[in-house]
Order: C-alpha cells, then structure tokens, then sequence
C-alpha cells in the first residue's frame, strides 16, 4: 500500500507539474460547453420577448393587462395542448383552475417564468382570485394550490439525463484512458517504465498507483467539466442540458459520484492494461480504438434504450451505468439494478486489473 | 558474488532463443566485461540478472540466494542501467532522486547524504533542480548514474555506460566504476568499447549466439586466441564460434543487430 500510495503521490506531481495537461483538462469541457450552448440555444430558447404571460386554461380568468405581467385566456383545457400550441413560451406560466383546485404550470429555470409563479400564487392566496371565479361562475371553490413542474422542465431533465451520461462517459473515457496511455505506453516508450519495475516492489502494487492516479485524473476532468457547465449556465444564463432545473438529491448526488468512480476506474484499468500490452505510445492508441468504439457504441444504446430493461442489462458494463445515470436523474432508479451495476462494475474491474499482474507475472508484458 | 548456471531465455513460446547456454561467476569486488556482438544475448542476460526476465531454464543466485523466488530482494541489491532505460524528462534529478529514494525505502536523511554525495561528484547539484529533459546527452547519462546508485546497491549493472558521451565524460563514469570496485561492488558492464574493458575489467565474458564462450581476464583471451590486440581476439573467438543462421522468418533481424533471436 505504502508503494501504491508513493507512486499514486509521484503521478499527482506529474499531472500538477504538467502545463499543458491541466490546460487540456478544462479547454475540453470549455470547448464542448461553448459547442453545446451555440448549438442548442435556438431549441431550448423560445424567443421571450413582451410582456410575460399567464395563461388562464380554459378560459378560466378574463384577459387582464397590469405592471409587469398580463392575464391571457386560453381556450386550450390542459398544458399538454397549450404547450402544443406553441403559444407559451420560457418565461410564461399557465394557471388551471379545474375542480376546485389550482394548478400551477412554469418553468423553474426561467426566473421571469418564476416570477410567475409567485404572482400566481399572491393571487390565490389574496382570495380575490376566488371572489373574482365565484362572480364569473368558474368552479373554483378554495384557496389550495397545487404547484406543479411544468411539462417543459421535465423536458430539459430529460436532456440532461439523456445527455449527460454519454457526455460522463465520454469523458471519463477520454481523460482516464489518454493519461493511462501517457503514464504507462509513453514511459514504457521513453524507456522510464523499466527504471519503475527495477525497484524492489510488485509490479502489480506500482501499477495500482498508477491506476489511481489515472482514475483521479478521469474523475478530476469529469468534476472540471460539470463545474464549467454549471458555471456557464449561471453565467450565460443558458442551461442546455437542464441542469438548473434538475432537482437531484445528496444521495442521488453520491450515487452518481460513486458511478463515475467506478466507471473511471473501469476506463483506467482498460486502458492500462492495454497500455501494458504495447511497446508504444501510437500502438496503445490503436489498441484502444476498438475499445472507444465499443464504449461509444454501449452509451448511445443506453440513450435509445426501448422498454423496461431486465437485471441482466445492468451486467453489462458501461451500458448499465449509462442506464443507472439517466434511471437516477429521471428519478426512476432501481436499488436492486443499482446494485448490479456497481457489483458488476468492480467485479470487471478487479477482474482486469487481476488479469494485467497475471499477464506481468507470466511475461507476457514485455518492458 | 554472483553465479549464473546454464542460463537460458526463449521469447514467443520457444520459438526465438535470445540466450541459449550462458554461465559466469562474477565475484565482489571485481569489475567484469561482458562482451559479445550486436544481438549475441548480452541485454537479455543482463536484464535477467537485474529480474526483469526470469530465464526459461538456469539459474542465478546472489551470495548463493536464488534469485528466482527473491526477485525483490534481488532488486534491492543492484543498480541497473541500459541505454533503454531513462529518468522521466518531466522532474528534475532532485525529485527522481527523492522517488526512487523512497521506493527503495531509504529514509529521507539517508536520500539527501546519497544524493548530495553522488551529484557533487558527478557535478550535477548545479543543475538538480532543472527538468531532466532539458539536459544535455551526458548530462542525462551523468544524472541517470547517478539516480541508479541512489540506493547503494552491492551490485551495479552498467549497459553501455559510456556509449555516445564526450571524452570528460566518459572518464569520469570510468573513475566512478573503479571507485565502485574499491569500495568492493560487484560491477558488471557491457560495452562494445574494447579499451574501456582493457582499462576497466578485471575479467571479461564473451557471448556469442546466446552462449557464453569465453571468461577469464583480458590476457588470457589475447593468449587463448594468439592474438595482438583484444580486438583481434574479439573476432578470433566470434569466427570460431558464430554459426550462419538467418535471422527468424517474418521477425525483423533485433533493433540493433542480425542475430537478435535465434530461431529453434
């Protein structure tokens, strides 16, 4: 362990020391950020100009023209077919009054459609919504709201948790696998490997710091690149993948660290083994490249995933912890699927890296 | 002291024999040659003293020690360096020297004497805080001895020390490797140089075609092969002994030479 953590410490220097490398790590996430942002601004940004809207559904409330804000009829009964209708745009809210009850309908991640929001309730809670209804003889008897998030917002924690894991593992795959390459095939290359090997310890307790270190560096880059997003949405004001929007709890928040971890830890055994394998730096790129396709591949079936899938989907690594990420964020994760796709995670990384010391111990690695 | 016995190492399941029959003994305190053509077998003999090979039949032992089963404390004891073999261009000596320091498992008292003993006297204290990269081709060579020998070790093997180096250079590893042998270390160097052996061995080994043929001092082979000069001897013993083999069908001929493996 001392070993592990020696070289561990020596790799976090390297990686530290290393301009370009960290220059790289935040240059990717800011590049796909920008990419991302330019791109899909015209799809999640309705024009919002005028004067915000509540929609009264139904036709429940007579048009009202005030500060701030206007009261707009609409003959259309449900969301589903306001939003259909393509007149309700970000920084609206609609307001139903059906069967007594008021329901809410905005969206969080507009602060004019939040605003809203708030107004809606004011009203409901003044009671003059409620006289207002008793004299125009709509059915609305009390003053319970019912806040509701609006279609559209579950919209955009659809993309995120369409996104995001292929995003996640994109990443991860990229960062933990490229320095691997690096600290392994490209020392191996430079011929500084054997000076490593040639010190009285395992190879398998030096690769082990070498492996954590390349797991750090992949979930360091994963961090790097949520912290941009985040930012850039704060900042810009547009939130491409929903993440404003999303509610995620701590314990969703630790699973999802915890399947990052593991994936990157997957991701870094894979590419150290082959690493291992090749005499070069170019050779392991080679090498890895049906790997990357493989892993690209597994992400996008999880995105177009059809159906309910069985236990033995979540076996499937990558493609399980693709399914879990979107199961987590759309609030739809299994405990017991969770816990297949976490055992089956470590069991096929412990199985690999087991695989790599036995390749070492029987020469098949060659330094 | 050390003893190698029939030493043998096949690649590719049997099918190339880098080394075929090698047996030295090598004892402190004394500085042995190994000498052989491009591709003869002496690096993959070398490497499987240091245990980054295990031989496929034979055996070496340290001090009487199998080194099969004691790889790490085999590892301990020596001090290997190959032209392959390099720092990582990204730290400077003072930082390799505080890693490999530690992976040794010297005390860090004991790393700072060692390390200011060695760099004073290869005249790098100077530059121990500039990456490695930066340096020159000597300076590399003077600073990878130097991180080589961080731990003391009893045994040092030298591949090629002083290969591509300027004459200052060169001296000054040669003076290091009879400091080495006066301090009583078990040196073992391999080089093509033949007057770096007059000058430095005590005793030379000669493999040819993965097998030893020769050992004894630098005399008794210019006497065994009635020759002037060890080079005469050199070509003497390799005409005697090579046999015309091509290099293995489909296998380029080694990185360096014709009869790197030897096909079954």
């Amino acid at each position: 362990m001392k070993t592990c953590m020696t070289v561990f410490r020596h790799e976090l220097q390297k990686i530290l020391q290393d301009k370009k490398l960290l220059a790289a790590m935040i240059v990717m996430p800011l590049m796909i950020v920008f990419m991302t942002t330019f791109l899909t601004r015209p799809v999640t940004e309705t024009p919002s100009s005028g004067t915000p809207r509540i929609y009264a559904l139904g036709n429940a409330l007579e048009a009202l023209e005030t500060e701030g804000f206007e009261i707009v009829p609409a003959e259309e009964e449900s969301i589903e077919e306001l939003t259909g209708s393509g007149k309700l745009r970000d920084g609206d809210a609609a307001l139903q009054l059906k069967d007594g009850a008021a329901v809410i309908y905005y969206n969080e991640a507009d602060t004019g459609s939040s605003a809203l929001a708030e107004t809606c309730r004011q009203l409901l809670r003044s009671r003059a919504l409620a006289e207002y209804a008793a004299v125009h003889g709509v059915p609305f008897e009390g003053l319970t709201a019912e806040e509701d998030l609006s279609p559209r917002k579950d919209g955009r924690s659809a993309i995120i948790s369409f996104l995001l894991p292929y995003m996640l593992v994109l990443l991860l795959f990229q960062s933990s696998s490229s320095y691997a390459i690096d600290t392994i095939a490209g020392e191996k290359e430079r011929g500084v490997f054997s000076t490593l090997l040639l010190t009285p310890h395992r190879p398998g307790s030096l690769i082990c710091g070498k492996l954590l270190a390349c797991t750090l560096f992949g979930i360091f880059s994963c961090v790097t690149y949520m912290l941009i997003l985040v930012l850039s949405a704060v900042i810009t004001g547009v939130d491409s993948y929903g993440l404003m929007s999303a509610r995620v709890s701590s314990g969703t928040l630790a699973m999802l660290a915890l399947c990052a971890l593991l994936l990157s830890n997957l991701f870094a055994t894979v590419a150290v083994m082959i690493s291992l394998h090749a005499r070069t730096e170019k050779e392991a790129r080679t090498l890895q490249m049906p790997v990357y396709g493989l892993t690209l591949v597994l992400s996008v079936l999880a995105m177009f995933r059809a159906g309910t899938l069985s236990a033995l989907h979540y076996a499937v690594p990558v493609y399980n912890i693709s399914v879990l990420i979107q199961d987590l964020l759309s609030s739809g994760a299994d405990a017991g699927h969770a816990l297949i796709t976490l055992i089956s995670l470590a069991v096929c990384t412990a199985l690999l890296f087991a695989v790599t010391v036995l390749c070492f111990r029987r020469e098949k690695i060659r330094c | 002291m050390i003893t190698m016995k029939n030493l043998k190492k096949d690649f590719d399941k049997g099918r190339v024999h880098a080394v075929a029959d090698v047996s030295f003994e090598i004892a402190d305190n004394e500085i042995f040659a190994l000498l052989g053509p491009n591709g003869a077998g002496k690096t993959t003999t070398m490497r499987m003293l240091s245990t980054l090979l295990a031989p496929t039949a034979g055996e070496i032992e340290y001090d009487g020690m199998p080194a099969k089963g004691n790889e790490q404390a085999v590892k301990s004891r020596i001090g290997f360096l190959t032209n392959e073999i390099r720092l990582d261009g990204q730290f400077s000596p003072n930082q390799s020297a505080e890693y490999f320091g530690r992976l040794y498992g010297m005390e860090k008292e004991q790393i700072g004497k060692n390390r200011k003993e060695l760099f004073d006297y290869f005249g790098i204290t100077e530059f121990a805080d500039r990456k490695y990269e930066t340096f020159s081709t000597g300076m590399k060579q003077k600073a990878s001895v130097a991180i080589c020998m961080i731990h003391d070790p009893q045994v040092v093997i030298f591949d090629e020390p002083t290969n591509g180096l300027d004459v200052l250079t060169q001296r000054l590893i040669e003076d290091y490797i009879l400091q080495l042998k006066e301090k009583g270390k078990c040196v073992i160097i391999s080089t093509h140089l033949l007057d770096v052996v007059e000058r430095l061995a005590d005793r030379a080994g000669v493999i040819i075609d993965g097998k030893s043929v020769f050992c004894g001092t630098c005399g008794e082979m210019l006497e065994a092969e009635k020759a002037a000069t060890l080079s005469d001897a050199f070509v003497s013993l390799y005409t005697k002994h090579h046999r015309e083999e091509p290099a293995i069908a489909g296998k380029p001929a080694g990185r360096s030479g014709l009869f790197r493996g030897r096909k079954a």
